[in-house]
């Protein structure tokens, strides 16, 4: 429930009452730390007070304008929100569209086998065999001969591209200057 | 026709040329360039599954070259 806010007519433009019911003003304490004194609290002072309830009828509560977000818009705002939102959601969805693609125009047949039925492929380099799993972050896995994992590593572009595109970049890393990739990765030995 | 694809946030950009048309070549050499000034790791790749190779230097005969950022460890 979204407890609505107005100026508290003396305050100093960064001052707003509530005037929801408990939960709206259980929600102002938890959201801003703030008890009827208008003392900044712990979170954890926050917290009870939100879980059991004891807040005060008419709460001030000091909002940083800067950090204040409306709680109200008017439905074409919730609209134009919905959309952007929306056009966000497609542009993520035809950038990982686009890294797949990229990606699996790299790999062998095999290699594409291995990705639909485990999510993650395998190469050989001169020295070791890695399994580069889907994910950003510890998704390569350094195998023994038998398979088994013996290391992870963990290296990434700096930039947050599509996950495709991680994989893309770990592979012909490893395939092409190991050594630098094992210099810059993060290594657990697994024991 | 030769490509470039410069993985990005928003997924790869593609950057095309023909190696007769010299404003084509100049225009890719240039991101190049810029990208690879930048730390951006360069790879010249053929055929899937093909080991490709580090490029330093643009290359206009090239079939396919993938621009990587920098990677970090994570």
């Amino acid at each position: 429930m979204c407890p609505t806010y107005t100026a508290d007519p003396g305050g100093t433009g960064g001052t707003y009452r509530s005037s929801a019911g408990t939960a709206g003003r259980t929600w102002n304490t938890w959201a801003t730390h703030n008890d009827s004194t208008a003392s900044a609290h712990s979170t954890s002072a926050a917290w009870t007070a939100w879980s059991e309830g004891t807040v005060s009828n008419a709460t001030p509560i000091n909002y940083d304008p800067a950090y204040y977000i409306p709680v109200h818009q008017t439905p074409k705002q919730l609209e134009a929100a919905a959309e952007a939102s929306r056009q966000r959601k497609e542009k993520r969805e035809q950038a990982n569209a686009r890294a797949e693609e990229l990606l699996r125009s790299m790999l062998t047949q095999e290699q594409q086998d291995q990705l639909n039925i485990m999510s993650a492929f395998i190469i050989e380099t001169e020295l070791r065999k890695y399994r580069i799993r889907r994910g950003r972050s510890t998704n390569v896995d350094e195998l023994d001969g038998s398979g088994k994992v013996v290391a992870r590593l963990c290296a990434h572009p700096r930039e947050g591209v599509p996950n495709a595109d991680t994989m893309l970049a770990q592979m012909l890393m490893l395939q092409t200057d190991e050594a630098e990739f094992r210099r810059i990765a993060n290594i657990s030995v697994i024991r | 026709m030769s490509e470039m694809r410069v993985l990005g946030k928003e997924g790869d950009t593609k950057v095309t040329w023909d190696a007769d048309n010299w404003e084509e070549v100049e225009a890719a050499e240039a991101t190049f360039d810029r990208l690879t000034k930048k730390g951006y790791r360069a790879f010249s790749v053929k055929k899937s599954g093909d080991k490709g190779s580090i490029v330093t230097k643009f290359d206009p005969e090239a079939e396919k070259i993938i621009l990587i950022p920098p990677i970090v460890g994570g």
